[in-house]
């Protein structure tokens, strides 16, 4: 484990319960995050990006069967933390979330200040509301929002000032790590882009550490240092930025980036064919092979994982031949 | 070429649609001026793609265009009908022709009816009364969109498709009766990005089969280039750019349309050290909207004096590009 390694976490599973059986949603996910650095988190829906969000802010459903594996933040086990302790010590003090279509989730009777205010109060019994409020306000600054909206309810500002204002909320307490889930995507194109300079300027300035769930492959390209890709419960591809957009290494990765449709260059535009496969009873092997133009008679086993140096892995049988020269 | 196939399919003339505010549930308080003067033709086998933020009357135009609304003012011809002056077989006549198809498939779809059901409701409705008649087209439709085996798919609901199967039998539904026209809304926007290509090829091969007439309406740039011969861009209620889809890519004229194509990201790791030069601010309250030209609060080129306080006509950049803006007034002016 490295020493500027912010987060590492080694075989996270979390599986839930369902009628027919359970439900593989995140299984086995190894990764590390540098400190300042933003991994994207790419995959379709239902790959399990948002139960990897559940998992490391331990925010479980009742119908959770395993969760396990090991989360270390700054070297320490969080698994090893009971749920209280957890809420006290880690929990928007450590790590900070923004979840999916969060500008709806403000309360709409309470003022915006008192919102932002909140984690800190809760945390820390002996801060003073004045305190808490000053730093709100500074927050609210850094998100690019004029002061004057600190006292307004949430629904005098439109939806793009309102992501900012939970984004104000999860930087509030300075946590090690934000996790954005979809930041962006119910907003408009030209507030989306307002709001992707603004994490980049918060990125560049505070050297924030981030973990951006996306399913949009371009605007993730705003913000990644590295981009994990997910499917089907598995983290597939680990790579740095520059590598991941020319020279993805696993096929799903590069089918995905096939698929993704261009406006500055013209490009013969692929679809994957198939569905991606039930978590409930998963192909054994590797879960992309039924739907993979390089499919071998191997992959019907556990395709090895391939490190490719600074952080970067990939599972597929292809690059583990390829390393081994056969 | 013939006269009649010269001819458009649709023409959109002047084209406004207001809706009415109340006081207190009858005093009248102003309109919401939703879609505020369009005019276009479009020709069968050509597709239109409409671009624009939530809120710009992209859906009002389609609304409209299907009559699900009203228009308060203009004209809508269809095949040299005018749609307005049709009467009730006239209107059954019209929709026969004209397929929708939705956002989101799921909410699109009745849970209730299997996809069998789906596909002969259309049918019944239009007078398509003998079985065997109505077997056969469904059949076929179901192999056009490819939701093969086609004895499989018949008897199920929506809720046992994925989303791009619902997506195809939207399509499907909206193509049984054979239409000139294809008004599609955001049909890919809840699909994957894997899934999305599949549905937009669909799409093109059906157009090109049937020469039918599409109007896309998408708030993704991205996606047009792929599929569409020509780009209207809307901000305000009003169409401020029209463009070929060739000439908008390589040059796009308005300020608005420069800034959808700033903000659209593609996928490069570049893009992590440049910040992106979009205009800050809020599309524009429809109700009261701003003087001169509606993105002159927003616009980093406005000239001082003249956008704020005079509404810009259309002026024609060159052959292929027509735009609503001031910055233009040296070029020739169009209407």
């Amino acid at each position: 484990m490295a020493a500027n390694h912010v987060l590492d976490v080694c075989n996270l599973k979390l599986h839930f319960r369902t009628a027919k059986g359970p439900v593989q949603a995140v299984d086995g996910i190894d990764f590390s995050l540098e400190r300042g650095k933003t991994l994207a988190v790419v995959g379709e829906s239902g790959c399990g990006k948002t139960s990897l969000t559940k998992a490391l802010l331990r925010l479980l459903p009742r119908n959770v069967q395993t969760f396990s594996g090991d989360i270390y933040l700054e070297g320490r086990n969080l698994m090893d933390l009971s749920d209280e302790q957890y809420r006290r010590e880690i929990r928007w003090l450590k790590i900070a979330t923004v979840p999916q279509a969060s500008m709806n989730s403000l309360n709409p009777v309470i003022r915006i200040e008192d919102q932002i205010a909140e984690p800190l109060l809760v945390h820390d019994r002996r801060l003073k509301r004045k305190q808490a409020l000053e730093q709100a306000a500074e927050a609210f600054r850094v998100v690019g929002l004029s002061s004057d909206f600190l006292q307004r309810y949430p629904f005098e500002l439109s939806g793009g000032m309102r992501q900012r204002a939970t984004i104000a909320m999860a930087l509030v307490a300075a946590p090690d790590l934000v996790i954005l889930d979809e930041p962006s995507s119910a907003l408009d194109l030209l507030t989306q882009a307002n709001l992707m300079n603004v994490l980049k300027r918060i990125k560049q300035e505070f050297g924030t550490t981030f973990i951006l769930i996306t399913h949009d492959i371009g605007t993730a390209s705003e913000l990644a240092d590295e981009v994990a890709v997910m499917y089907a419960g598995r983290m597939v591809e680990v790579r740095s930025a520059q590598q991941f957009y020319t020279h993805a290494s696993h096929p799903y990765s590069q089918k995905l980036m096939a698929s993704v449709p261009t406006l500055r260059e013209e490009k013969e535009l692929q679809f994957i064919p198939g569905q991606p496969p039930s978590l409930i009873r998963p192909p054994t092997g590797c879960r992309f092979a039924s739907r993979c133009e390089h499919r071998m008679p191997c992959c019907d086993q556990e395709p090895p994982t391939t490190d490719l140096g600074r952080g970067q892995h990939v599972q597929c049988w292809l690059l583990e031949r390829r390393a081994v020269g056969v | 070429m013939s006269e009649a196939s010269r001819q458009p399919v649709l023409t959109v003339e002047d084209l406004h649609t207001w809706f009415e505010l109340r006081k207190w549930g009858f005093f009248k308080a102003g309109e919401v001026r939703a879609l505020d003067g369009v005019s276009f033709d479009l020709h069968s086998g050509e597709t239109i793609s409409i671009v624009g933020e939530s809120g710009c009357g992209k859906s009002t135009l389609a609304k409209t265009i299907l009559g699900l609304n009203l228009p308060t003012k203009g004209d809508i011809r269809f095949q040299g009908h005018s749609v307005k002056s049709l009467d009730k077989q006239g209107m059954k006549w019209f929709r026969s022709r004209v397929g929708y198809i939705q956002q989101d498939p799921y909410g699109a779809l009745p849970p209730f009816m299997n996809v069998e059901q789906i596909l002969r409701e259309p049918l019944i409705i239009n007078g398509v009364s003998d079985r065997t008649q109505q077997q056969e087209r469904i059949r076929r439709v179901l192999e056009e969109v490819k939701l093969a085996p086609v004895e499989d798919m018949l008897p199920k609901f929506p809720h046992m498709l994925s989303g791009g199967q619902q997506q195809r039998l939207v399509i499907a539904r909206a193509m049984v009766l054979e239409p000139a026209l294809l008004v599609a809304d955001e049909p890919v926007s809840m699909l994957d990005a894997s899934v999305r290509v599949e549905i937009l090829q669909l799409l093109r091969r059906l157009q090109e089969v049937y020469n039918l007439a599409i109007i896309y309406i998408t708030h993704d740039l991205s996606t047009v280039r792929y599929f569409s011969e020509r780009i209207f861009a809307m901000y305000g209620a009003k169409v401020v750019e029209k463009s070929s889809t060739e000439a908008l890519l390589r040059a796009p004229r308005h300020p608005y349309t420069k800034a959808l194509f700033e903000a659209t990201s593609d996928p490069d790791a570049g893009n992590l050290a440049q910040f992106k030069d979009v205009p800050a601010g809020e599309p524009p309250s429809l109700v009261d909207p701003p003087q001169g030209c509606r993105f002159h609060p927003r616009c980093s080129e406005k000239i001082p004096g003249l956008c704020a306080e005079r509404i810009p006509p259309e002026f024609m950049v060159n052959e292929e590009q027509r735009v609503l803006c001031w910055l233009y007034r040296g070029e020739e002016q169009v209407g």
